[in-house]
């Protein structure tokens, strides 16, 4: 039950993105807002730290850069893994995704890029690191998907 | 989403505001006011809620007649 206004007042103050007191119409427009920026910044994050991983490269010196790159990516795909792991549990992640990426032709496709990858970035130690994090992101998020596809069907055949 | 007439004209029969009736439901004035508008379409427990505090029933202020 939503609290009252003077019980409200006594909290303390409250965070814009804190959805304590929010009702459902509020909650649903507020999520509605929250997923479209998580998306926004997932990438954003993402294509930020390439390109910071592509300039360290050139810039021979820059190991720096190169190393907080790899530590930015595992920070947006540590978050992405979460977000799989905690809507395919409950069946609800995307479903055109879902189908098509929990299926056996898509473990074909990681053996080939496994082995594209192996041969390809051998080379260079940092984007070796950069590749495999996605690479092994990708395989997590296959396996999900594979879960999210059972946890569907466990759901459609109980009573 | 069309407007929701019944639901207000339910709640002026009471002589009840907005304010009033959200506070009944466990809501904001403003969701209230998002439902009359039709701005927004209430979960299935919020309805019932609703329409026990306003004793009506579901098809009296949530059907929608296609004339």
């Amino acid at each position: 039950m939503k609290t009252t206004k003077e019980e409200f007042l006594q909290k303390p103050y409250g965070d814009i993105i804190d959805d304590l007191n929010l009702d459902e119409m509020q909650k649903s427009e507020t999520y509605k807002i929250a997923f479209g920026l998580f998306h926004f910044t997932f990438w954003s994050i993402f294509i930020f730290s390439f390109a910071m991983l592509i300039f360290g490269s050139i810039n021979e010196t820059s190991h720096l850069l190169s190393i907080f790159s790899i530590l930015l990516l595992i920070l947006d795909m540590g978050i992405y893994i979460v977000f799989a792991v905690r809507t395919s549990s409950k069946g609800i992640m995307n479903q055109k995704f879902a189908s098509k990426a929990g299926n056996k032709k898509t473990v074909i496709f990681y053996l080939i890029m496994a082995v594209m990858y192996i041969d390809i970035f051998k080379e260079d130690v940092y984007f070796s690191a950069y590749i495999g994090i996605v690479y092994i992101t990708m395989c997590i998020i296959t396996v999900m998907a594979a879960r999210n596809n059972k946890v569907l069907e466990k759901l459609s055949s109980d009573d | 989403m069309a407007k929701n007439l019944k639901l207000k004209s339910a709640r002026a029969a009471l002589d009840m505001s907005q304010q009033e009736l959200a506070e009944k439901t466990g809501v904001s004035r403003q969701t209230i006011n998002a439902i009359e508008k039709g701005d927004y379409n209430p979960t299935l427990k919020l309805c019932i809620e609703i329409c026990r505090v306003l004793n009506k029933t579901l098809d009296d202020l949530f059907w929608e007649n296609n004339e």
